[in-house]
């Protein structure tokens, strides 16, 4: 298997965030003059400098080696998976309803599936979010709601 | 003079709703100190959202008890399981955990709570003497003096940070890149929104934090396995130092106080590296170095100290210049920021009583992390047996329901996702999350000075070294960034020196 030289893998992806930055605002924002900028001249300049370090860190990765281990994607995809359903789901249905797909979601990513535990940590967290959020501080959260279609 | 900003003070701190958010606040912070896998950056994030609607004193007061109680916590963890609960306790495990498994985890445990708090008292000192006095130098300060200053203290950050200072300093442009998302308040002119009006009053620091911090860290860890904490006897007999040991903890306690009140106020030098100084110093006076590593209640007490007075004396550019010089402070600064509230040097003059306030509310949180510290030390090693599977749903839960009620919208939630993949590669890829959060915070302002500097000027860039201040600010600013590039490339000629 291939193995990347973590430090010439970040300095691509700090020029190429650069390119980019400096490329969008260039084209899509007036950059006027040094004495009257325009809205486009700050992030166009910040571009530039991240490509300037982009190179330094490759020239890095030159000197000194460090790979990047190729990491266990299920953690991430797992969590991150949950929280954009909470995200689906807070709106149209409610907190209640978000936070129970978030955590059972969410608790796939470690290896063992428990049903019992993590129901009894839904509740506990949905109870904590009523009490606190809802009845003590006062937010302005719909906890259950049926979408009108 | 004196005697009355400190009464004014008093009675701020004192009011019940401050006291109140002070005693949570630590509390808090003490939970979260315990817990590893869970740092004072994450909960303060975390809680952000929910001071919106607060007085900001009380806001700052609970903020603040969460960033010096996270400290005293974290040497329990340290002590006990060998893990710090947060970095800024990492030294501790060297010598607390040895003490622990020779049976002597209640002294270790104690000289640790009575270490934190004169280091944390004599970091209050240091900061209701020289805050005022910094501010009222700094009046004087214009744009381009501002601008230097805001500079050299994220190139400092980044050069004294541990890892990369190149990967440091591109976290910060970065940042200052995605503060520059929303409204140009120069010409109205909407950036790099994509035609998202959402995007339209810029991304709130609460969720970039969260996403960075709170979702990036628990992806980090949930597969992490917890260590085993070690049974102790935790009687108070147990728990009371024997003299010697008092005697032998008196000068480490005092000279890492002063080592972390000096490095506290420097940019970029956060608890952890104050802590590991302490410890360096008191290896090196000590007569008999080698009990270092075996359970020296020198290298518990002195590290200890340190990292408590250095959480204090943070406050000191935050809150007397507006220039945070860690992550966390800029989180502090960005709470005042959400409130309306201009930080820097006029700050205190203006808002005596929430300085003053804020002030004072750290001699109660300090003597209530006392309190709360030795007699209910029970109860948080109990905490420290919750396992991550609890943990973890319920930060992601705090995380998502903070991000939506900011200003209930979903769209926010998208961007708490987009920021905790980013945290979560960047982790991977080794460039720091912490400079881009303070480069996030610094970022408007600094575009703010440098325009409005060149817009004085005439776009002569020579504006910036046009008095003695910026001089001296834009000189050590370069010089810190030759060294910060020379020693990015000094690995290899310091290997290659021994050969020859």
């Amino acid at each position: 298997m291939r193995t990347w030289n973590k430090d010439r893998f970040a300095g691509c992806i700090l020029i190429g965030v650069g390119l980019w930055l400096s490329w969008y605002c260039y084209a899509n924002y007036s950059l006027g003059s040094l004495a009257k900028m325009g809205p486009g001249m700050f992030p166009f300049g910040l571009g530039l400098i991240l490509e300037v370090l982009g190179l330094v860190v490759i020239a890095q990765g030159q000197v000194r080696s460090t790979t990047i281990e190729v990491p266990n994607l299920r953690g991430p995809i797992v969590i991150l998976g949950a929280i954009a359903l909470f995200a689906m789901l807070v709106k149209a249905f409610g907190v209640t309803s978000a936070i129970v797909a978030l955590v059972f979601v969410s608790s796939l990513a470690e290896g063992r599936f428990r049903p019992v535990s993590t129901l009894m940590l839904c509740g506990a967290l949905i109870a904590f979010a009523y009490v606190v959020f809802g009845m003590l501080l006062g937010l302005p959260i719909t906890f259950l709601k049926v979408p009108v279609s | 003079m004196f005697e009355d900003t400190i009464v004014l003070g008093l009675q701020t701190a004192l009011s019940a709703q401050n006291l109140w958010y002070c005693i949570v606040g630590v509390t808090i912070g003490m939970m979260v100190g315990v817990l590893p896998g869970i740092g004072a950056m994450a909960a303060i994030a975390m809680l952000l959202p929910f001071t919106f609607q607060l007085d900001p004193t009380a806001a700052l007061i609970m903020l603040s008890g969460i960033w010096y109680g996270s400290s005293y916590g974290s040497s329990i963890a340290a002590i006990l399981l060998n893990i710090p609960g947060t970095p800024s306790s990492a030294v501790t495990c060297l010598d607390g955990y040895p003490m622990g498994r020779d049976g002597r985890g209640g002294v270790a445990l104690f000289i640790t709570g009575a270490a934190s708090f004169a280091g944390g008292s004599i970091g209050i000192i240091v900061v209701m003497v020289s805050a005022p006095t910094i501010a009222s130098y700094a009046l004087e300060f214009r744009s381009p003096e501002y601008f230097g200053l805001m500079l050299l203290g994220l190139v400092a950050a980044c050069s004294v940070a541990p890892g990369s200072a190149v990967k440091g300093l591109a976290a910060v442009v970065l940042g200052i890149a995605v503060g520059t998302i929303g409204l140009d308040v120069h010409t109205g002119a909407s950036r790099l929104t994509f035609g998202n009006v959402g995007l339209l009053e810029g991304i709130s620091i609460a969720v970039v934090a969260m996403g960075l911090f709170g979702v990036a860290e628990v992806i980090t860890s949930v597969n992490s396995t917890g260590g085993r904490v070690i049974k102790q006897d935790l009687s108070w007999k147990s728990l009371w130092p024997k003299p010697k040991d008092w005697a032998a903890s008196w000068a480490p306690i005092a000279r890492g106080s002063a080592i972390g009140s000096f490095f506290g106020t420097l940019p970029g030098v956060g608890p952890g590296i104050s802590a590991f100084m302490a410890y360096a110093v008191e290896k090196r006076v000590a007569s008999d170095s080698s009990r270092f590593g075996e359970g020296a209640i020198e290298g518990v007490a002195a590290p200890e100290a340190a990292n408590n007075a250095c959480d204090q004396t943070a406050f000191i550019p935050t809150l007397a210049l507006g220039i945070p010089g860690s992550a966390t402070m800029g989180l502090m600064l960005g709470a005042l920021m959400i409130h309306g509230i201009s930080p820097g040097p006029t700050f205190i003059v203006q808002q005596p009583a929430m300085f003053w306030g804020l002030i004072m509310s750290f001699w109660i949180g300090n003597l209530l992390l006392l309190v709360m510290n030795i007699p209910l030390v029970g109860i948080w090693v109990r905490m420290l047996e919750i396992p991550y599977r609890f943990l973890y749903p319920t930060i992601l839960t705090l995380v998502c329901i903070g991000t939506f009620i900011i200003g209930n919208s979903v769209m926010d939630i998208w961007v708490l996702l987009a920021f905790g993949a980013a945290g979560y590669f960047m982790r991977l890829i080794e460039i720091p999350a912490a400079p881009l959060l303070l480069g996030f915070v610094l970022g408007p302002m600094i575009e703010e000075n440098f325009r409005r500097s060149l817009l004085l000027s005439g776009g002569d860039f020579g504006i910036f070294v046009s008095s003695p201040i910026s001089i001296i600010v834009m000189a050590t600013t370069a010089i810190l960034l030759i060294w910060t590039l020379m020693s990015s490339f000094g690995i290899r000629f310091m290997r290659r020196v021994p050969h020859q």
